[in-house]
């Protein structure tokens, strides 16, 4: 290969569309010109300068989420009224006429469509099909498991197979428990990613939106840490989370930050894996038996102190534990100075921390949950 | 990388994801807007050179992109018709800002755009179908296979792209032009 064929080449090589005989090829000459070699090293700086700019033009991390929420501030006001007008009618067409069963039913597509489900655009959401999941709720927005939300305005009461009273029901897609009427309606978005959570409403009614509340960590595949996006469309809300409590009324809206991305604890747990891996498994091994000798006797030199508080042959055999104490530590601080090892040591104490934030919200979700079933 | 990337194997292609917004999924014009954020942002940076004003004109473009989406006549052009709309609206925000006094500033500073700025310039140069195959792999680090799935084109066609908006870039940072 000639230098301006392995010049004309670079640029298919850089982004791996080169045949493995080519790409040997082009190693090949490459490894013998020095003129190649300065060519392709500036290509990479380039190709370098490009992540770089790309990584610095990169936005906010919420600005996904701002965009979110401003797209659902813009619904058209008309769209909302036109169609709580519609559910009005679609209520009085298609109430029932005895009492209501007391289990929903699966209700076609259309009916829905009747009463006035809105999608996240504000339109009547004509287009759900039976089979994906689908909810009939008022005043509230609720996810279904397509990952879908869908908002019914104030003011519709059309909820076929439903009883008078029940305000929220939810014919499938996850949704547990129920608010009652006039005792405050709350909507609660959970992000996609984060699965599922649970809420109480101030009638200390509970309800769980999306999955188990143990999914609402674990199955997170959060951007920074875990997110819940809190809507209020009337009455109030005391959201607990990680321990905290927020109060919300109607008309509020929050994203509520608490416990640990899944995501990011996993990378922390590949990191220490690889970093496990370039420390050998002889420094960890003596990392290992000098903390449990320093450990052993730290203890010990306590029990002996106080051990000579009563007996005057015990000062000798301190002295002794001492000094070996000493030496111990002075041997661990040796092995912990390898510089793996000390961002080992930084990794596992952030990855402890992850459990404990982890472990912390799970309790305050879990007495939610708790009060769920009662 | 965006601290919003979603997780590779649950990435849907562009067409799938537009249907889903259409059918008023919001998490899948949740996925769209974490999906483009960083090449649209990038590409008014690349006009307006402030980045609040950047972040304002990328909002603007994807609520005004969302709004007609239906106008859309493929998923697959979802990509290269928010590019324009974004270079759109930044460079009206540029030309009314243009109209406002403006702050004296260092001569260097506005002839010359910073390092990072020049490959914004570079990139947002490029034909829009070039910008987005770079975006997605330089930007967020995605294989010609996996930008061949999301985009819904042949794996040869993405390659040809991105070798042809490689060298436009070489020739552009280097000078050659």
């Amino acid at each position: 290969m000639d230098c301006e064929r392995a010049r004309e080449l670079i640029a298919d090589y850089l982004v791996g569309a080169l045949d493995e005989e080519a790409r040997q090829a082009l190693e090949a000459h490459v490894a013998g010109c020095a003129g190649c070699r300065a060519e392709l090293e500036a290509w990479r700086r380039e190709d370098e300068a490009i992540r770089a700019g790309l990584r610095w033009a990169e936005p906010q991390p919420d600005f996904a989420l701002r965009v979110v929420v401003a797209a659902r501030r813009r619904r058209p006001w008309w769209i909302a009224a036109a169609a709580a007008v519609a559910a009005c009618v679609a209520f009085w067409l298609l109430r029932p006429a005895e009492s209501p069963p007391s289990h929903p039913q699966t209700v076609p597509a259309a009916t829905l469509a009747a009463g006035g489900l809105l999608d996240f655009f504000g339109r009547p959401a004509a287009s759900l099909r039976p089979g994906r999941g689908y909810v009939a709720a008022v005043n509230t927005a609720v996810e279904t498991p397509s990952g879908s939300y869908y908002l019914l305005p104030r003011g519709t009461e059309f909820i076929p197979g439903c009883e008078a009273k029940t305000e929220l029901c939810v014919y499938s897609g996850g949704l547990l428990g129920q608010v009652e009427a006039g005792e405050g309606n709350v909507a609660v978005e959970v992000a996609p990613w984060a699965g599922g959570a649970v809420v109480r409403t101030a009638c200390s009614q509970f309800y769980c939106v999306g999955a188990s509340p143990e999914r609402l960590l674990r199955s997170a595949e959060l951007p920074e840490e875990g997110e819940v996006r809190v809507h209020v469309y009337s009455g109030s809300l005391v959201l607990k989370v990680g321990g905290q409590q927020l109060t919300l009324t109607a008309g509020d809206s929050a994203i509520v930050s608490g416990g640990v991305s899944a995501g990011v604890t996993r990378k922390l747990l590949a990191r220490a894996e690889q970093l496990r891996q370039a420390v050998s498994d002889e420094t960890l091994a003596r990392r290992r038996l000098y903390r449990r000798l320093v450990e052993w006797y730290g203890r010990r030199l306590g029990q002996l102190r106080a051990a000579t508080r009563r007996d005057p042959l015990w000062p000798e055999r301190v002295a002794l534990v001492s000094q070996l104490l000493r030496a111990h530590a002075r041997t661990l601080e040796a092995i912990q100075s390898h510089p793996a090892l000390r961002e080992l040591e930084a990794v596992e104490k952030e990855l402890r921390r992850h459990e404990a934030l982890e472990c912390e919200a799970l309790e305050a979700f879990g007495s939610v949950a708790l009060a769920l079933g009662e | 990388m965006g601290s919003g990337q979603p997780s590779r194997g649950a990435e849907k292609p562009d067409a799938e994801l537009v249907e889903e917004a259409l059918d008023g999924s919001e998490a899948a014009f949740e996925a769209l807007v974490r999906r483009y954020q960083g090449i649209v942002v990038a590409r008014a940076l690349a006009i307006l050179h402030d980045r609040a004003d950047a972040e304002d004109a990328a909002q603007d473009a994807f609520l005004r992109a969302f709004r007609s989406l239906g106008k859309l006549r493929s998923g697959e052009a979802f990509g290269n018709w928010l590019l324009r709309t974004v270079a759109n609206v930044a460079k009206r925000l540029a030309s009314r800002r243009r109209n406002r006094p403006q702050p004296l500033l260092d001569g260097d500073a506005v002839e010359r755009p910073a390092p990072r700025l020049e490959v914004l310039e570079a990139i947002a140069a490029l034909p829009e179908p070039y910008q987005q195959v770079v975006h997605l792999f330089y930007g967020q680090g995605h294989s010609c296979k996996e930008i061949a799935d999301l985009l819904g084109l042949k794996i040869g066609s993405v390659t040809a792209r991105l070798t042809r908006a490689r060298r436009m870039l070489r020739k552009s940072l280097s000078g050659e032009e």
